[in-house]
């Protein structure tokens, strides 16, 4: 099994792609990947089969690859105030 | 293949982790995400067992094996690996020499001989390829002066290799 914490981080376009690419070579029935990351760019080259939203320690959401895409266009914002509820 | 239930962590007595559930079956690639401070990192370094980080509850099961009494090392051999976001640079050993090292560590703890030479350049040879990545990568020291892209795509032929 492979963690791999940030590794989108700091990288530009072209590079992102090597890596993806890389990342997705990593792929087999046998090993499982766990993507560490902050934005969604890594995900538009390696489509998850599970994404978990992190929050305070805590998983707030979980869903399939639309999920980070949802995530991409509301924002955190919408995912943490479902967790709080009404208390804003 | 992983199974985390209710894992809460800390460093340094501050909690970061309250209960995190996380179930990873053999094949399938998960993602996690989350804003600054969420503890994406945390998480990531207590699988690896980064010394700084306590594990005050919860389970964290690999393969069925317990893995919050084991080693870093115990669990690399396990074949749990982690590709950090900052990667270190170790000046004075060549890239190769780390990437055959940590190779036939590997195949050492599986019981197989160590790699021939020859064909250890074979094989890392054709996953640089890959990752387009030149022959010059094999003799720079580790990371020494990669640019971020070099030292990302370094950290996955390991993987690849491993």
């Amino acid at each position: 099994m492979c963690i791999l914490d940030e590794t989108d981080s700091g990288l530009d376009i072209d590079a992102l792609r090597i890596v993806a690419k890389g990342i997705n070579l990593l792929r087999n029935e046998n090993r499982s990947i766990l993507l560490i990351t902050h934005y969604q760019r890594l995900l538009d080259y390696i489509q998850p089969d599970v994404v978990h939203i992190l929050s305070e320690g805590k998983i707030v959401a979980e869903g399939d690859h639309h999920l980070a895409a949802t995530l991409e266009a509301e924002g955190y914002e919408p995912f943490l105030k479902k967790k709080t509820g009404a208390a804003s | 293949m992983l199974e985390i239930k209710k894992l809460h962590a800390s460093i340094e007595d501050k909690a970061i982790l309250k209960g995190v559930n996380l179930s990873i079956k053999a094949g399938e690639v998960h993602a996690i995400m989350g804003p600054n401070g969420s503890g994406k990192s945390t998480l990531a370094n207590v699988l690896a067992g980064h010394k700084d980080y306590r594990v005050t509850e919860g389970t964290m099961h690999y393969q069925n094996t317990d893995l919050i009494p084991l080693s870093p090392d115990e669990r690399a051999h396990l074949g749990l690996f982690l590709s950090f976001q900052y990667p270190v640079e170790i000046p004075g050993v060549s890239n190769l020499y780390l990437l055959k090292s940590a190779l036939n560590a590997k195949r050492k703890h599986l019981g197989l001989e160590e790699i021939d030479a020859i064909d250890f350049l074979s094989i890392v040879r054709e996953k640089m390829k890959l990752l387009q990545m030149d022959d010059s990568y094999l003799y720079r020291d580790v990371n020494s002066g990669f640019s971020g892209g070099e030292k990302k795509r370094n950290e996955i032929l390991q993987l690849l290799l491993l």
